[in-house]
């Protein structure tokens, strides 16, 4: 964190308050202040195509949908280019509506099923065949069979198993891949050393493994939580045009039926507000715990 | 030392450990199967006739294997006067890669001036392009749909591509600062003493140590953009210009769905991710663990 960008690189390098005026070693150049602010601004220009695209694509339609939120915009107002605030009226009619209610239950009960199931079953899964220390490796060799080390990530056959999983299973490899690499991170001398205090495989895993892997799992939990609860193909197939089905659909589904079936832009938006509201108080908590171990920061610690 | 580990394992093992490898290779093979299922039955049905499909007693193998129903897919027009299916592929493959291409660039060059600079808002940023997940991508069609109608890019390529770019450069972002943190600094810096320029590094040494990581979140970037319908469906509007995921709801009309015909177009339509993964496939598991080393 405290390191300069190029420490080594700067020439005349100082401790400040040492000498009144900065000494410079033979034959280098002070540097110009058009030097420094070209230094400063490097990283700016390395953001900024990614930001500017992501503000035009992303940013402007949010603050549209936002604003949209305190409209009143059917088919009518949107091809006549008619602007109709009509204040907090869209949520007033949400929240009186039965609806609310019943799709936030819904979807609170599926987002819990959703992530609980991938992410145990890729943890599981991904502790059970990691290389160093999987169980499965562990047993096989103690069995009396060659799989020290083996790593079921290295060959063709075991790898492709675990890549068509990836494309059947939309987040269940993607949680298992990430699990796995965050598990390597665990230096496998601390495993040693917990194994020659006597610690049990649970034990090592709980106060090992977890401590270290917890940052990308947090990370994984609120990516899953905001994946999960934005489910939409798969409900929409199931439950289109089944007016039977509305009490068991999610929040992002109802949004759309509400502002393409029922052509009520201004509600769909303001649902889909609440939506992320919703949200962002749900994961604010594992955001604010990534914000504090350092996980979200600028630079990387040294 | 190496002859002595094994015993020492082999002393430690208890009856109930043999009990419980057996249990968790029948959990193994259970997941395999419940994973594997739904490709196998997708490949398996291609492969029969219709009649087949819709008996009420489903074969489990092809019995009357025939390749009928790839060639009625590719050729089917739908009552549209033409087949897209060609079309369609080619947009498919232009449109996705080229997204895909420039979220790797974009995001490469965001995650090494976070990771590599103390940039101010750095924190704020990568928090708000979370938040921008959270964002059902159903509610943000309209404004998008919009924005793209007043920039005369509807119905056209570049709009599609930038749309795909935005929607997955937030993960991009993510998972490359992880995969940019993994190669230490000081080899930059040894190749700027050697008179590299900063950016020289980066693309010099930074961008061929972090490649693994590059394919692997560029993969994640190509499924996402690949299968998408929605923004497809609604931003491209002539037939020609649609992309696989829409033509596959050609095989759906009023008269009911040609399942063999929709079971062949996704063979068809997996079947490049599939070769790409496997042409791939040892890159993205060393991308994998490369990019948690940390230095």
């Amino acid at each position: 964190m405290v390191a300069p960008t190029v420490p080594k690189l700067g020439p005349g390098r100082t401790e400040p308050g040492t000498s009144p005026g900065p000494t410079y070693s033979r034959g280098a150049k002070r540097p110009s202040w058009r030097r420094s602010l070209r230094r400063q601004l490097f990283p700016v220009f390395l953001i900024l195509p990614a930001l500017a695209l992501l503000g035009l694509l992303q940013g402007y339609p949010i603050v549209r949908l936002f604003a949209t939120s305190f409209q009143d915009l059917g088919l009518l107002q949107l091809f006549s280019h008619k602007v109709v605030w009509n204040g907090f009226d869209n949520y007033r009619t949400l929240l009186s509506s039965g609806q609310l209610g019943t799709s936030v239950a819904q979807t609170v009960v599926f987002v819990v099923a959703c992530v609980g199931l991938t992410s145990a079953a890729a943890i599981v899964w991904t502790w059970l065949f990691s290389a160093q220390y999987g169980v499965i490796n562990y047993i096989l060799s103690a069995l009396g069979f060659q799989y020290n080390n083996h790593d079921w990530f290295g060959s063709t056959i075991s790898a492709y198993s675990i890549i068509t999983a990836n494309i059947v299973w939309g987040a269940v490899p993607f949680v298992a891949l990430t699990m796995y690499s965050a598990f390597t991170l665990v230096p496998r001398d601390l495993f040693e050393a917990a194994a020659i205090d006597g610690a049990s495989p649970v034990v090592m895993f709980r106060k090992v493994t977890m401590p270290i892997v917890r940052p990308i799992f947090v990370l994984l939990v609120v990516l899953s939580v905001i994946w999960d609860a934005n489910v939409f193909n798969q409900v929409w197939y199931l439950t289109q045009g089944n007016a039977q089905l509305l009490n068991v659909i999610p929040l992002g589904v109802w949004q759309y039926i509400e502002a393409f079936s029922s052509q009520q832009y201004g509600l769909g938006a303001a649902t889909a507000v609440i939506m992320i509201l919703l949200l962002v108080a749900v994961t604010g908590y594992y955001i604010r715990i990534m914000v504090r171990t350092g996980e979200i920061s600028g630079k990387a610690k040294a | 030392m190496t002859d002595t580990t094994p015993t020492v394992m082999a002393g430690t093992l208890t009856k109930r450990y043999r009990v419980m490898t057996w249990v968790w290779r029948a959990v193994a093979i259970v997941f395999a199967l419940f994973t594997i299922f739904p490709v196998y039955w997708m490949i398996n049905s291609a492969f029969e006739p219709n009649s087949e499909i819709t008996s009420l007693t489903p074969s489990f193998f092809p019995v009357h294997f025939t390749l009928h129903n790839f060639v009625s897919a590719v050729n089917q027009t739908s009552g549209l006067g033409k087949a897209y299916f060609w079309d369609d592929a080619r947009n498919s493959v232009i449109v996705v890669t080229s997204a895909v291409a420039i979220t790797l660039i974009l995001g490469f060059l965001a995650a090494a001036a976070i990771s590599r600079f103390r940039l101010r808002g750095a924190a704020v940023f990568l928090v708000l392009i979370l938040v921008v997940q959270m964002v059902p991508g159903t509610a943000l069609i309209i404004p998008t749909f919009l924005l793209l109608n007043n920039l005369h890019l509807t119905d056209n390529y570049f709009g599609l591509i930038l749309v795909y770019a935005a929607t997955t450069l937030p993960f991009t972002i993510w998972a490359l600062r992880g995969f940019v943190r993994g190669v230490p600094i000081e080899l930059e810096e040894a190749g700027q003493v050697d008179g590299l320029s900063r950016l020289g590094a980066f693309v010099r040494i930074l961008l061929p140590l972090m490649l693994p990581g590059l394919i692997a979140t560029g993969i994640f970037a190509f499924i996402t953009a690949w299968n998408d319908f929605l923004v497809a469906d609604v931003i491209m509007q002539q037939n020609s210009h649609q992309t696989l995921p829409v033509w596959l709801f050609s095989f759906t009309t009023n008269t009911g769905t040609n399942y063999a015909g929709l079971m062949a177009g996704c063979t068809m339509m997996a079947l490049p991710v599939v070769i790409f993964f496997l042409l791939v496939q040892r890159r993205i598991v060393s991308g994998f663990t490369a990019g948690s080393v940390k230095g």
